[in-house]
């Protein structure tokens, strides 16, 4: 078993791996930009080291002082999270290179589907069915349009070399098509310093289900079921949840056998996951591999019991997988929602400015995987998420229920969130019935933003009762905290944990 | 105590007294409310409002009071500590940033003609993209930002000639 391994990552991502790493006696290194100085993962982590300035590319991306920090440290591994590095061929490589272990697939499965053209080359050969559409790597405009025309409009445009709804335009007329060919792609060479593009069928009603698949160096590869992730604002996901209520299980056991095929064809090794666009008449095609962890991991650990980044740690270290496909079984119905600092009232814009108090909701089946604590503050530099709030239960109207009453329970001070946007998502009639297409949320933004409350005189009264009794609530509590009995503190250690170099 | 706040640009007045009896008795308006307060361990309230229980957060940051009731969270501003609002510079319009983020380009230069829709700057916050347009046509009068910059919200970034 790998005995200590570097998290080059941040926020709850990073949190997580750090828990993974201690329930299987590993020790666990934080990285930490100067703005994350006093972050969660820090603290929790057995050591912390100050990699740089908070700008991704003087830290969090800087692939030379990361493995420095992995090897004077003594770690044996590392693990990417999501985002950032984790598909990232060259820095897989780099710790390969340096003879650390990769927590994650070869740096040739990830080339390969890192490259979203040449995935789908593969992806066709091995038998997956792909959407339409047309790839060249020096089309010229003029190809691009003749192209577009064979396909049909609307086309999607879309990077070739990245993900995360980065360089995506959509074109309804060709009079259209020049300006988001070169939107694209300056987008694209902006976010993955690589212009290329590509163009594909867009689906009208389409669902987005992704299939997570898990492989080992023993030659296994299983797949440990759907997550629908079609709740999405300008391509970004807001809602996943565990089963599709759209998925039969034939269409089940067709998408699990594809993605798994998908994962064979690029000799895939650890967790990953195959998208799917899913029509609602049940049929799919491969949209493309994520070659890491999902943020939405958690709904399939909560159906399926198997804790997924241990896993992928166990099999970094050469272990087998410890269960066979038939083992594996769809356990009730799992949701998570995103919790951002995010103002829906106002476009959208993140909400900079610090978290004051974050209590998380407590109740059965209902996890909190967050990265943020009470007098954080979020910065322009990260992606604004304050948590994820996963929940299960045994049918999804129950488990719909349980997260309504856990956003409720959710207290978040100091900041604008979400969560009222996501409320009113749950309350609607399309979410009910699970007949939620990628696009509904944008096609329905006016109806769905919610209103500004109404001031009841009770909140009026809490506000008075505050400023009388509690002038320094916050402080209070803060300074309340016991420091000397949380072995994980950095307080406490004796290490080279630095603060603010 | 007499508090003022404001809300959704309304103004909200609460009188909080102490009774006798070591409960509170608020006066809103026309009514009045027995309360019973209290504090939790997490740093909130214990309230009971006219028999009714409820469990409400709340914390300050200058003039700004943040309560979490109900699974609902109110913003409001505490009036008679209120400093002039904050916000874009006068005449600055659509033409200030919207929020903290980076100058990622600007598309035109000092003296430049533009029309109404053109795309002047283009910042870049987190992941995303902000394009700041002409309001109007004119010409472009003071260019305060360049590539690269890191601008705070509300800071002007270009200055347009009234046609």
């Amino acid at each position: 078993m790998l005995k200590k391994c570097l998290i080059a990552n941040r926020g709850e991502i990073a949190v997580r791996i750090i828990r993974a790493c201690h329930e299987l006696g590993m020790q666990a290194v934080a990285v930490y930009s100067d703005a994350d100085a006093n972050a969660k993962h820090t603290q929790l982590a057995d050591e912390a080291y100050n990699i740089g300035a908070p700008p991704p590319n003087q830290s969090y991306l800087d692939t030379e002082t990361l493995i420095t920090v992995a090897k004077q440290s003594g770690c044996d591994c590392v693990h990417p999270g999501y985002g950032f590095l984790s598909e990232n061929a060259e820095f897989a490589q780099a710790v390969m290179d340096a003879g650390l272990t990769w927590v994650g697939p070869a740096p040739d499965a990830i080339r390969a589907m890192g490259v979203k053209t040449e995935a789908r080359r593969i992806m066709q050969e091995a038998g997956v069915p792909v959407v339409p559409g047309f790839q060249s790597a020096d089309a010229t405009d003029t190809e691009f349009a003749q192209a577009a025309d064979d396909i049909g409009y609307p086309v999607m445009v879309k990077a070739a070399g990245g993900g995360g709804g980065k360089g995506i335009r959509v074109v309804h007329h060709p009079d259209d098509l020049a300006e988001a060919l070169q939107g694209a792609r300056s987008e694209a060479q902006k976010a993955f310093n690589d212009a290329r593009i590509f163009l594909e069928r867009y689906i009208e009603q389409g669902r987005h289900i992704e299939i997570q698949v898990i492989a080992d160096t023993h030659g296994n590869t299983l797949h440990l079921f759907e997550r629908e992730c079609s709740t999405q604002r300008r391509h970004q996901k807001i809602i996943e949840e565990s089963p599709s209520p759209l998925v039969t299980p034939q269409m089940r056991a067709e998408m699990g056998a594809a993605a798994v095929a998908a994962a064979e064809a690029v000799d895939y090794v650890n967790a990953g996951t195959v998208e799917f666009i899913a029509t609602p008449q049940g049929e799919f095609f491969f949209l493309e591999m994520n070659t890491r962890l999902q943020v939405e991991h958690p709904v399939t650990e909560m159906v399926t019991g198997v804790d997924l980044v241990k896993l992928q740690l166990k099999i970094a270290s050469g272990e087998a997988i410890p269960f066979t496909q038939d083992d594996l079984k769809q356990n009730g119905h799992s949701i998570e929602c995103r919790i951002y600092a995010e103002d829906a009232r106002n476009n959208f814009l993140p909400a900079i400015g610090t978290v004051q108090q974050f209590i998380p909701p407590q109740a059965p089946s209902v996890r909190v995987d967050s990265g943020i604590q009470s007098r954080d503050a979020i910065t322009i530099h990260y992606d604004p998420m304050i948590a994820k709030l996963i929940v299960h239960d045994s049918t999804r109207d129950a488990a719909i229920q349980r997260m309504k009453t856990a956003l409720d329970e959710t207290v978040i001070l100091g900041t604008t969130t979400n969560i009222d946007f996501l409320q009113v998502i749950l309350e609607d009639e399309a979410f009910a019935s699970g007949t939620i297409t990628t696009r509904y949320v944008d096609e329905n933004l006016q109806d769905l933003l919610p209103d500004k409350p109404n001031l009841p005189p009770q909140a009026l009264i809490a506000a008075a009762v505050a400023e009388m009794l509690g002038t320094s609530q916050a402080t209070t509590v803060v300074s309340g905290e016991k420091q000397g009995s949380d072995p994980y503190s950095p307080w406490n250690k004796t290490d080279n944990f630095r603060i603010g170099e | 105590m007499n508090y003022t706040y404001e809300y959704n640009g309304e103004m909200h007045a609460i009188k909080l007294e102490r009774s006798p009896d070591g409960s509170l008795q608020a006066v809103i308006g026309e009514d009045t409310y027995t309360v019973h307060a209290s504090d939790l361990p997490d740093g909130g309230y214990l309230l009971r409002i006219n028999g009714r229980r409820l469990i409400a957060h709340s914390t300050a940051d200058n003039d700004a009071r943040y309560i979490h009731l109900d699974g609902t969270q109110y913003q409001l501003d505490k009036v008679d500590a209120r400093r002039r609002k904050r916000g874009s510079a006068a005449g600055g319009g659509d033409l200030t940033a919207e929020m903290p983020g980076q100058v990622m380009e600007v598309r035109v230069a000092l003296g430049d003609a533009v029309a109404h829709g053109d795309v002047l700057v283009v910042l870049e916050a987190m992941k995303m993209e902000i394009r700041v347009i002409a309001p109007h046509d004119g010409t472009i009068e003071k260019l305060h930002v360049t590539t690269g910059d890191v601008v705070e919200r509300g800071q002007n970034l270009v200055e347009i000639t009234e046609e």
